[in-house]
């Protein structure tokens, strides 16, 4: 009750005395696809008919090992809106304790609960005040939506019709003459002029040329107007049909949509007399050219990589996946400054209920302004508190292409280089597109030296730490007396040593992403000098820890992701403090924890270990790199509409898929004569 | 039953590999000692009779399950049979069994670890970390424990057979004769009377409604059966060709024993420090497997809406329980005098009587109404 206080219990002390069924309740499983056979797609056309041996299978029946969770979430993603009236609690008239029962206020929580779980007074008191204070002040914060004056105002603002009044409008809405960046460019349509009419526009955001020559010029110069005798609505419709040559003009009801427009780098026209408004893309400010991937360069492969144009960015995936199922449905987010959500994925492909809550969770995202994909990733994720990057972030085109057809979900980021492919599972995250391109023998050494090197950035610190304090008996006579002598000198513990190396590392690693190129060589051999010689010289490291640093450091490198880089960095602090304290007894004992974590996480709906814990289907392509010619199917644990995707049989001129067969026709005749 | 429990499926690869790592952890813990001083030579021989006569009554108790108690696990079908009472009674037996049983196989780890990791930590801080990690494994439930196991099985094989290989130049083929050791019935005795480290007869009957499909059970609990009994014989035939027979059944820790005989070179010896990774991991799965299920079959004898709040209950008793035996001896003499010499009763002979009860009462009843 009110006044009353109660002692102040960690959340997850709490969470692990509560009797709730649903402690550890899933907030998304992927479901198999409604309708998997030919033609899922609402098209009635399907995305992979040219391979001509789609063999779509019931993804639920054939992977016998894949958990499912059979009763939870069985819903597509969306959430039941609560009812209009229903109250948010109940009592049960049996009730004699009058506890009364509950279903979560979260309305989205609400659609996944299936249970009515008893809630305290104390809570039933403080939802009580919410909504009377709900129905008075504004309890929620305030949305640049519902302000006064804020850009485009409401939805159902309409344009006004006199051109004067426009003008003042759009004064009022972009805060002139105050802001600079906003042009009005006031004329007359037709020679003679007959029509007024303004051109509004960002400068900076938008290509004059284009402005001036295809807007103006045909407006101004070019167009012969006759007498107005249609009537005011003509100009409109004579304006968009015959006078503007520019291929992408949409014609707009609302102020806001108007507004809009202009803030993407569009030009805006207003007609006097007419109330709606003509937006020409004319989209052109200054951004970065297509350039190298600067986190995942490649040898063998594609060197081009996104930039900060949405549509640059989405055209390089096109440009490579040439499909007419490919769809990009666009998601605006932010109330004081939009960023456009490119949502792609494959119609009749893709997983619907995947697609359905991706969008889903990315329109609960309200928020100002979103910068950059990286905060998308933090509001969509399943675990903000889990360390293991739960999406994909790729600036490679080809990676996204071919991930999409795949059944991934990609996810543009307004003028972000960074894309968001979801889901993701561990393995993805150590896999490289160059793997893939080379002969699968190598591209599976490079798979097998890049785990071991994953092994090596996490365990190696540690394992010398315990090896050193805890089983010195591991290491051979002569190698060990070697180590001792040259830790004779160093006055500090073998920790110290290891954690005064691995700050030094992180500071180089650091200044190295901010060092001007002119001095950075200069500065990495100084620092590789001072740090390394010289410490060991002076007899603060001894020689061996330092080979142990750096080759931990070049391991850590090769780790491809670079959200995956962070886990790792952090995780080998840990396992560092757990090996000092415990040795190979400590460490066994966080790995195993890791592990287990791991393996009941989700990421999308799709548990972050599969496919090989819950075992499924796969093709050779998780821990190795197997021949591009038996990757048949696409991974089972994406529960795709089409399962298939290239031929069972693929150089059948090839002496080898000959004989191999030959000899199956010859054992299917045996059978066939037994 | 909790919503949570009732909805989570684990395939099946997943359980054999839990219910072959529950069984074959034993390799790490005394019993290749109890079955060397029992057979003396024929060590070897007695985890093989001791999965035979476990896949014979999987088998029976599998069929009558999935004939008369689809989707049913043990407590829910001593209710069905004996009344509520029966039910929570039986799972007292059992959860008390699998408390126990928890208790036993952490001291021996602990006792593990102090003697070949950490001398001089007290063992409380050692048990201390177990509990914690067992619990926190626990609380995830069976998916959990099923995928790390799932995991952590080909270590545990590669591991195993490793140490066998590596110790190659130490075998003594002449040590496995006589062939028959103390004698037939003396074998038969040991196989019946050790045979309760195969509890996958008990575990399925509790796990039986979490199976993604409950027709491949049969082929789980013989597929783990086997792999189990191969493994726990391959080493003990190792163990016996590298220790006499008399030797071998005085051994304390005999994998350990074993892995610290491995010398091939200058490089390749004093290996027992790395296997520490493989037999911590695999016993705190085991440990995690034995709590969940204790925590699991209150849960059901109880009526609990959920069994995790009791996991960390458990896990504290479990732990006062382990520090109950003075020394690392009296936990083995009680852990072998009770637990393995009478577990057999627990494990066998209790689900089997319930099931064949309540499968013989089951045909009585549709019988008289068939009649009726």
């Amino acid at each position: 009750m009110e006044g009353e206080q109660t002692l102040p219990v960690l959340p997850w002390l709490k969470r692990l005395f509560t009797v709730d069924d649903n402690v550890l309740s899933d907030q998304f499983t992927l479901q198999p696809p409604e309708d998997s056979q030919n033609g899922g797609s609402s098209s009635g056309s399907s995305p992979v008919s040219d391979t001509g041996s789609t063999q779509p299978e019931n993804s639920g029946e054939g992977t016998s090992g894949q958990d499912v969770d059979a009763a939870s979430d069985a819903e597509a993603g969306q959430p039941e809106a609560p009812q209009s009236g229903e109250p948010d609690f109940y009592t049960s008239p049996d009730d004699s304790t009058g506890a009364p029962t509950g279903a979560p206020a979260d309305p989205v929580l609400r659609a996944q609960s299936h249970s009515r779980k008893p809630i305290p007074m104390k809570e039933l008191v403080l939802q009580a005040e919410q909504r009377r204070e709900g129905n008075g002040d504004a309890s929620a914060p305030e949305s640049f939506a519902e302000h006064p004056g804020s850009h485009g105002g409401t939805n159902k603002e309409a344009i006004p019709k006199q051109i004067e009044h426009v003008k003042e409008k759009l004064q009022k809405t972009f805060h002139m003459p105050m802001n600079k960046d906003v042009v009005i460019r006031e004329f007359t349509i037709g020679m003679p002029g007959q029509w007024k009419a303004i051109a509004v526009f960002v400068d900076g955001l938008c290509d004059k040329n284009v402005t001036n020559l295809h807007v103006l010029q045909p407006l101004m110069l070019l167009a012969h107007i006759g007498e107005d005798k249609e009537g005011v609505q003509n100009r409109f419709d004579t304006v968009h049909d015959t006078l503007l040559p520019g291929n992408q003009i949409d014609k707009k009801d609302k102020w806001s949509d108007m507004t809009s427009g202009i803030l993407t780098g569009s030009t805006a026209v207003f007609i006097d007399g007419v109330n709606r408004g003509l937006i020409i893309d004319t989209k052109g400010w200054e951004h970065r050219t297509v350039g190298l991937a600067q986190t995942e360069p490649v040898v063998r492969g594609a060197h081009d990589s996104f930039t900060e144009n949405l549509r640059a960015n989405t055209g390089l995936v096109r440009s490579r996946l040439r499909s007419e199922h490919l769809v990009t449905e666009m998601i605006p987010l932010g109330k004081l400054g939009q960023t456009d959500i490119a949502v792609m994925h494959i119609e009749g492909l893709t997983n619907k209920s995947l697609v359905a809550e991706v969008k889903r969770r990315l329109t609960a995202i309200d928020v100002d302004f979103i910068p950059d994909s990286g905060l998308v990733e933090q509001f969509i994720e399943d675990s903000p508190t889990t360390w293991v990057p739960q999406l994909m972030s790729t600036e490679r085109p080809d990676r996204v292409a071919h991930m999409l057809t795949e059944g991934h979900v990609a996810i543009f980021v307004g003028h972000n280089p960074f894309v968001l492919t979801v889901p993701v599972v561990f393995w993805s995250l150590m896999q490289t597109p160059e793997d893939a391109y080379i002969k699968f023998p190598f591209g599976t050494f490079l798979r097998l030296l890049r785990w071991l090197a994953l092994v090596t950035a996490v365990l190696m610190p540690a394992f010398y730490i315990a090896v050193t304090n805890y089983h010195p008996e591991m290491i051979p006579t002569d190698l060990l007396l070697a180590i001792a002598g040259s830790r004779e000198k160093v006055p500090f513990p073998a920790i110290v040593e290891i954690l005064l190396m691995e700050f030094s590392i992180e500071l180089i690693r650091e200044a190295g992403i901010r060092i001007p190129s002119v001095i950075g060589p200069t500065i990495g051999l100084v620092g590789a000098l001072i740090i390394g010689q010289a410490a060991v010289q002076a007899g603060v490291v001894s020689p061996l820890l330092v080979i142990v640093i750096a080759v931990t450091a070049l391991a850590s490198f090769t780790v491809p992701n670079y959200n995956l880089s962070f886990t790792v960095r952090v995780s080998r602090f840990l396992f560092l403090v757990v090996a000092v304290m415990f040795g190979f007894y400590g460490m066994a004992l966080l790995l195993t924890v890791i592990g287990v974590k791991l393996s009941v996480h989700k990421s999308f709906g799709v548990p972050f270990l599969s496919p090989v814990v819950p075992s499924s289907d796969s093709s050779p392509d998780v821990f190795v790199r197997g021949p591009s010619y038996r990757m048949n199917q696409r991974p089972a644990y994406l529960l795709t509409q089409q399962s298939w995707r290239q031929q069972p049989v693929t150089r059948p001129w090839s002496k080898g898929t000959q004989q191999g067969m030959d000899a199956k026709k010859n054992k299917a005749s045996k059978r066939g004569q037994k | 039953m909790s919503q949570e429990e009732a909805k989570s499926k684990v395939g099946a690869k997943e359980l054999v590999a839990m219910l072959t790592l529950f069984t074959s952890v034993n390799v790490f813990l005394n019993y290749p000692q109890i079955v060397a001083r029992s057979a003396m030579e024929a060590a070897w021989m007695e985890p093989i009779g001791s999965g035979i006569l476990t896949i014979v009554l999987f088998l029976v108790v599998e069929w009558l399950l999935s004939k008369y108690f689809p989707g049913l696990d043990i407590v829910e079908v001593a209710k069905e049979t004996f009344g509520s009472f029966a039910a929570t009674l039986v799972a007292i037996i059992f959860g008390v069994y699998f408390v126990s049983m928890t208790a036993s196989i952490m001291r021996q780890f602990m006792e593990n670890v102090m003697t070949s990791v950490l001398p001089g930590t007290p063992i409380s801080v050692i048990g201390l970390l177990f509990i914690v990690s067992i619990g926190y494994i626990a609380y995830h439930g069976l998916e959990g424990i099923a995928r790390t196991a799932y995991f952590v099985l080909p270590i545990l094989i590669i591991g195993i057979l490793g140490i066998c290989l590596l110790t190659m130049n130490w075998w003594e083929p002449s040590e496995l004769f006589p062939f028959w050791g103390t004698g037939v019935s003396q074998i038969a005795l040991g196989s019946l009377r050790y045979s309760s480290i195969f509890a996958n007869v008990l575990l399925l009957t509790i796990i039986y409604p979490s199976a993604h499909d409950p027709k491949a059970l049969r082929k789980v609990g013989v597929t783990s059966i086997a792999l189990s009994a191969l493994l726990l014989s391959g080493f003990c035939a190792a163990y016996g060709m590298v220790f006499p027979a008399v030797e071998a059944g005085n051994v304390l820790f005999p994998l350990y024993q074993l892995a610290r005989m491995v010398y091939l070179g200058h490089f390749v010896q004093n290996l027992e420090s790395v296997l520490i990774f493989m037999w911590v991991t695999a016993a705190v799965i085991k440990m995690a497997i034995t709590l969940w299920a204790a925590a699991y079959l209150f849960n059901g004898g109880f009526r609990w809406p959920t069994f995790r709040p009791a996991i960390p209950v458990l896990g504290v008793s479990c732990f006062a329980l382990s520090l109950v035996p003075s020394n690392v001896l009296e936990a083995e003499k009680w852990q072998e005098i009770y637990l393995l010499s009478w577990g057999w009763i627990i494990v066998f002979g209790l689900p089997l009587a319930i099931v064949v009860m309540g499968s013989i009462l089951k045909t009585r009843k549709r019988g008289k109404l068939r009649h009726a």
